[in-house]
């Protein structure tokens, strides 16, 4: 019996063996076609592997909290908790207040609480405290410290030792991982430090298998470092990081009741119930206004992302398209005989295809497994997570890269089905005509989807920016041949080469159209990823605000304790520090500040009321001396205004500088004094002082630190008094970072009692503003090269498909007398006509994809950022467009022989 | 002769191109090809030979006129059905390369039956019974690119006949090969014929002609002339000149 599936069976039987045995044939182009196959699978495969095996699992973070026995760990706070089922997330309920209480009470509390059966095992941690560990000269800061009674047998149970044995006095236990990183082992001296002059030898008596509870580095015993406090939580009231914390130990499983009973209590749990078994979204307080992220969030979140990787992969088909279309071309003999003995369209597809099928599963497979196996490698080599396997995302992973090789052999399998069998048979090329609804359906959609992208970025909706793209892509991909065949009509005018490579792109759009599309969607990748880059570099500078002008060296007070200004006593000491570290900083300008009365508890500020404008609302947080800085205009060059001539004159002439657009049509700006009670961070006084202004600079930035600089009698207007901000120099050579560091060392020793990594007299050396992350020429040659390679691939390609094809027609012009380099001017031609075509569509899509993403970004929050401007880098652009085809055809050129292969002509 | 007609064609038209670029391939032609004959058409090159082949296995369509095989009428045919025609009652035969090069001698006999949705097991069993008639089922294995050029000939006439199928189109299918190996080939063709099977030999050699049961001489799209059994090439060549 023959029926549709029998013959479905059939169908497909011969098209796998068929496949199958061409793909081993062609062991070159097999190879070419599952590298590119291969190499996306493997990165998906990899990312996918390692992203899971460093997410949360029930089991890691049951492992990771808890060790393998404890039922829960309690931590409390002074005030009654909601929390996360996993406690990642918790905070206040707004009841009333419960601690500090003593331990002792707080724990009889918890206890009470605890499901029959269950105990609390007391332990006491700190991570917060500025504990470092010191070995021969490696320093591990801020470890994860917890001490208890080790002799517990749940305790010995819970920690689990790679190496040593469990600390007793003077000893220490430490996490293989850490010991690692400080190069110690069992029976090695470390020195753990609070304080210069609090410091404590102990010697390493184990190694805890990663990871112990709580990710615990340093475990000691009873009689370790840490004191027990008198009252949980300690003064602060809402530390939870440091104090007691309870383990849970016992047979009896806490519950989530048993943990909202604990909550009440002020008690955040971890419970390795809880963490298996979940309660319903609905039952946890802690997410009542706040929902967590919806879905079309989440899609708004990663739609970018998803337009990115789709126009990627289209281009992986679009560069082994033509590999399979010159497959089907040569093996159009075979396919025609399979017509003969009664295959149809059908059958003719399916062998085409399945070519595509039978590399795509191997590449996908093997791609698979090297991005498994690479991170499988990675994981259990140099992290501590356990290794999962994701099976559903890498099977959907693996069928990407079976859907993209044949993908990439749908169109070629199509042109193949309907070719002229008869014509095929006698020897002639079987092509038939092409048909137009493509051209005009792909205008259609790469007008709608650009179009539709940018109106997307208008509206700041990602998903509509990514779809119009991608659909925009698509359009153009569809339109390709159409364009070769309207450009191949205009070829008349042009040299021989040119025309014959035109005319013959045009003739073959079948194989034209893939390789062009390839060029045009890397080049338009390209190009809008450069319009992005540099409307983000614009973005980031203007999104700055310089401290000085470039090289010049600032030192300002910044202690909100003394209402960041020192006292003339304060400024000798200063001078005397920075001559001493640098005795060739020249002269030292004091910049003075305007300052109200302070009597530490309540502060003055002045500023530019600029309520809505870019000054107000958008620039970020910076160093250096805190102003409003007084000045007659003599500062303004080392102060780093824009247009200092303009500043430095509106200043001279008793005018306040301001970032323009912020100060009034009448010429005037309203400066606005605050007074501040700074115990309770609030306003407590405001007035308002109008003085004549003049606006420099970029209204959308980049500002300066400094504004606004107002002239002495602008100061006096606004009723505050001016006091030493800081100073400001011009040393003979810019100091560099070292010397910026060692100044701030001295002046933090002659100033101390900072925080870690803060100041109270701060050292900054002015710059022009940058942008952020890599510099711009890195991302714009990451993209050009990025892009170039894949262009000049597809145009290889094609030009090696068409200097195999064209041979016949080659050996005409040879028959009649043409020089042999003129198959090289012709096949460098034919790449250059691909490179051209592409270049010029895909620099013309490629901004107008660039611009959707930036308008995008402009306009994606409900107050659009005017930071955000289309910056086409124009200069950029042409250079791409003139060298990438110079560098195809100039390729082409030189890999091409001149020498012709005799061709036989088949008769007909 | 009373055996059943397998290729009836009854004033057979096929023009290609329109206009100025109008060509008639073949003008009012009638044929009729029964079980067990074996029928050569001989002409010169351009007089519509291959064309006739075209339109018997329905490769092609007329423009006018009737082609029926077996009790199809081909014109009538849609693209699917003519190639379950040609998987079912026709097989070709070409001049040469007519073996799929990917395919080994088994698999490309197989491919009718396969397509037409029989098991592997069965097309594989039917097959090898067709290779075994022509003297080949001990290179089964074997790919196209390691057989001689009378080997591919002989399995391209053990698939042209594998399963039901009972019309076999042959293009020159000794065009390329010495006179020896022909020879051969045609030997086995008019076993094959002999043995039930109805036969179109499209050729321009005499020798090969002499074949046949009955001989059409084609000229410019129309039949010139028919004979039966040639009495020798000779004879053959000069009534193709006189005519």
């Amino acid at each position: 019996m023959s029926g549709p599936v029998a013959r479905w069976r059939g169908r497909w039987r011969v098209a796998l063996r068929y496949g199958w045995r061409d793909a081993r044939r062609h062991r070159g182009r097999t190879t070419l076609v599952a590298i590119m196959v291969a190499l996306p699978v493997a990165a998906g495969s990899f990312a996918t592997t390692a992203l899971w095996s460093a997410r949360d699992t029930p089991e890691t973070v049951a492992q990771r909290e808890l060790g393998p026995d404890f039922q829960a760990a309690l931590s409390v706070t002074g005030i009654p908790m909601s929390q996360t089922p996993d406690a990642t997330s918790h905070g206040g309920t707004g009841g009333a207040v419960i601690g500090p209480r003593p331990v002792a009470a707080v724990e009889a509390d918890l206890a009470a609480e605890l499901p029959d059966g269950d105990r609390l095992v007391r332990f006491l941690r700190t991570q917060d405290a500025g504990f470092d560990v010191h070995a021969g000269g490696l320093q591990l800061s801020t470890p994860a410290v917890l001490q208890g009674d080790l002799t517990d047998p749940d305790v010995r149970r819970a920690f689990r030792l790679r190496e040593g044995a469990l600390p007793s006095e003077g000893e220490v236990a430490l996490s293989a991982s850490k010991a690692r990183e400080l190069d110690v082992t069992v029976g090695d001296r470390v020195t753990l430090a609070r304080a210069e002059d609090d410091e404590l030898p102990a010697t390493v008596s184990g190694l805890l298998d990663d990871p112990a509870p709580q990710q615990t580095d340093l475990l000691f015993p009873a009689a370790g470092p840490l004191a027990l406090p008198a009252t949980a939580p300690g003064e602060d009231g809402y530390d939870d990081a440091d104090g007691p914390l309870w383990f849970v130990a016992g047979d009896v499983p806490v519950t989530w009741d048993d943990v909202l009973a604990l909550n009440e209590l002020g008690a955040v749990v971890v419970s390795r119930d809880v963490l298996f078994s979940p309660p319903p979204v609905e039952a946890v307080e802690f997410y009542d206004g706040r929902p967590p992220e919806s879905t079309s969030d989440q899609l708004q979140q990663w739609a970018p992302l998803a337009a990115v990787v789709a126009v990627a992969l289209l281009e992986v088909v679009l560069l082994i398209g033509p590999a399979f279309a010159v497959g089907a071309r040569r093996s159009a003999r075979s396919l025609a005989l399979i017509a003969a003995a009664g295959g149809t369209r059908r059958s003719l597809r399916a062998v085409v295809l399945g070519t595509g099928v039978v590399i795509g599963v191997g590449a996908s497979a093997a791609g698979t497994l090297v991005g498994v196996g690479a991170a499988a490698f990675v994981v259990v080599r140099w992290t501590d997570a356990a290794l999962a396997v994701p099976w559903a995302p890498i099977t959907s992973i693996f069928a990407v890269g079976v859907v993209l090789a044949t993908g990439a052999a749908w169109l070629p399998a199509r042109r193949a089905s309907r070719a002229d069998v008869v014509a095929v048979l006698a020897g002639r090329r079987g092509e038939t005509s092409y048909r137009r609804w493509p051209v005009v359906v792909g205008t259609a959609l790469g007008v709608v989807g650009f179009a539709g992208a940018l109106a997307a970025g208008l509206a700041g909706q990602a998903m509509g920016v990514a779809a119009g793209v991608v659909v925009g892509e698509l359009g153009l991909v569809f339109a390709c041949g159409g364009i070769v065949a309207a450009l191949g009509r205009l070829a008349r005018h042009l040299p021989l080469t040119w025309r014959f490579a035109l005319r013959d792109a045009a003739r073959h759009r079948g194989r034209t159209a893939p390789a062009l599309a390839a060029v045009l969607v890397a080049v338009a990748g390209a190009s809008g990823g450069l319009v992005y880059s540099s409307s983000q570099t614009a973005h980031d500078q203007r999104s700055q605000a310089p401290v000085a002008a470039p090289d010049v060296l600032v030192i300002g007070a910044a202690d909100p304790e003394t209402d960041s200004q020192l006292t003339r006593e304060q400024g000798d000491r200063v001078q005397d520090v920075v001559h001493d570290v640098l005795p060739d900083v020249g002269r030292l300008y004091p910049v003075t500040v305007l300052r109200g009365p302070y009597d530490g508890s309540t502060a003055t500020s002045v500023g530019v009321a600029a309520s809505g404008s870019p000054e107000g609302g958008y620039h970020e947080l910076t160093t250096g001396i805190v102003g409003p800085v007084v000045d007659d205009g003599t500062l303004v060059p080392l102060l780093g205004l824009p247009s200092p001539d303009v500043a430095a004159a509106a200043l001279a002439a008793g005018r306040a500088v301001v970032l323009a657009g912020t100060e009034d049509d009448d010429g005037t700006a309203a400066l606005d004094v605050v007074t501040w009670d700074t115990d309770a961070q609030e306003p407590t006084g405001h007035r308002s002082v109008r003085v004549p202004a003049t606006g420099v600079g970029d209204p959308l930035g980049p500002s300066n630190a400094n504004f606004p600089v107002v002239p002495a009698s602008a100061a006096q207007a606004t009723g505050t008094s001016p006091a030493l901000g800081g100073f400001v120099a011009m040393p003979g050579t810019p100091p560099g970072e070292a010397e910026r560091q060692t100044l701030q060392a001295a002046l933090d020793e002659e100033f101390p009692g900072t925080d870690v990594g803060s100041c109270t007299v701060c050292v900054s050396v002015g710059a022009d503003p940058q942008p952020y992350g890599s510099p711009q020429w890195l991302s714009t040659l990451l993209i050009l090269g990025s892009a170039g390679i894949l262009a000049l691939a597809a145009a290889w390609i094609v030009a090696a498909l068409a200097a195999t094809e064209s041979r016949p027609d080659l050996a005409t012009l040879a028959a009649v007398g043409a020089a042999p380099t003129t198959r090289k001017r012709i096949v460098a031609a034919q790449a250059g006509t691909v490179a051209v075509i592409g270049s010029v569509l895909g620099g013309a899509s490629g901004v107008a994809l660039g611009a959707a993403f930036v308008l995008f970004e402009r306009f994606r929050y409900a107050e659009p950022d005017p930071r955000w401007t289309v910056e086409v880098p124009w200069p950029v652009l042409g250079a791409t467009l003139v060298v990438l085809p110079s560098l195809a055809v100039t390729a082409a050129w030189l890999v091409t022989r001149s020498r012709l292969v005799l061709t036989r002509r088949l008769a007909s | 002769m009373n055996a059943p007609v397998m290729l009836r064609m009854t004033s057979v038209t096929r023009v290609h191109g329109q206009g100025a670029a109008e060509v008639h391939a073949l003008r009012g032609v009638d044929l009729e090809v029964r079980m067990g004959e074996l029928v050569a058409v001989m002409g010169p090159s351009g007089s519509g030979k291959s064309t006739l082949l075209n339109l018997a296995g329905g490769l092609d369509t007329p423009t006018s006129g009737t082609v029926t095989v077996g009790r199809d009428d081909v014109g009538t045919l849609d693209a699917k059905a003519r190639a379950r025609l040609r998987r079912k009652h026709v097989g070709y035969v070409f001049q040469d390369l007519n073996l799929v090069p990917a395919l080994t001698a088994l698999e490309n006999v197989t491919l009718p039956l396969e397509l037409d949705g029989s098991s592997a097991r069965r097309a594989r069993a039917k097959a090898t019974a067709a290779l075994a008639t022509v003297g080949l089922d001990d290179l089964a294995d074997r790919f196209p690119d390691d057989m001689s050029g009378g080997q591919a000939q002989r399995v391209a006439i053990a698939r042209a006949l594998v399963g039901p199928r009972r019309l076999v189109l042959a293009d020159e299918p000794t065009g390329a090969l010495d006179s020896v190996t022909g020879e051969a080939v045609m030997r086995v063709l008019r076993q094959r014929v002999d043995a039930g099977a109805a036969g179109l030999l499209v050729t321009h050699d005499a020798r090969h002609a002499a074949w046949a049961d009955r001989i059409v001489f084609l000229r410019d799209g129309v039949v010139i002339d028919s004979t039966g059994a040639a009495a020798g090439p000779d004879s053959l060549l000069h009534r193709a000149v006189r005519a």
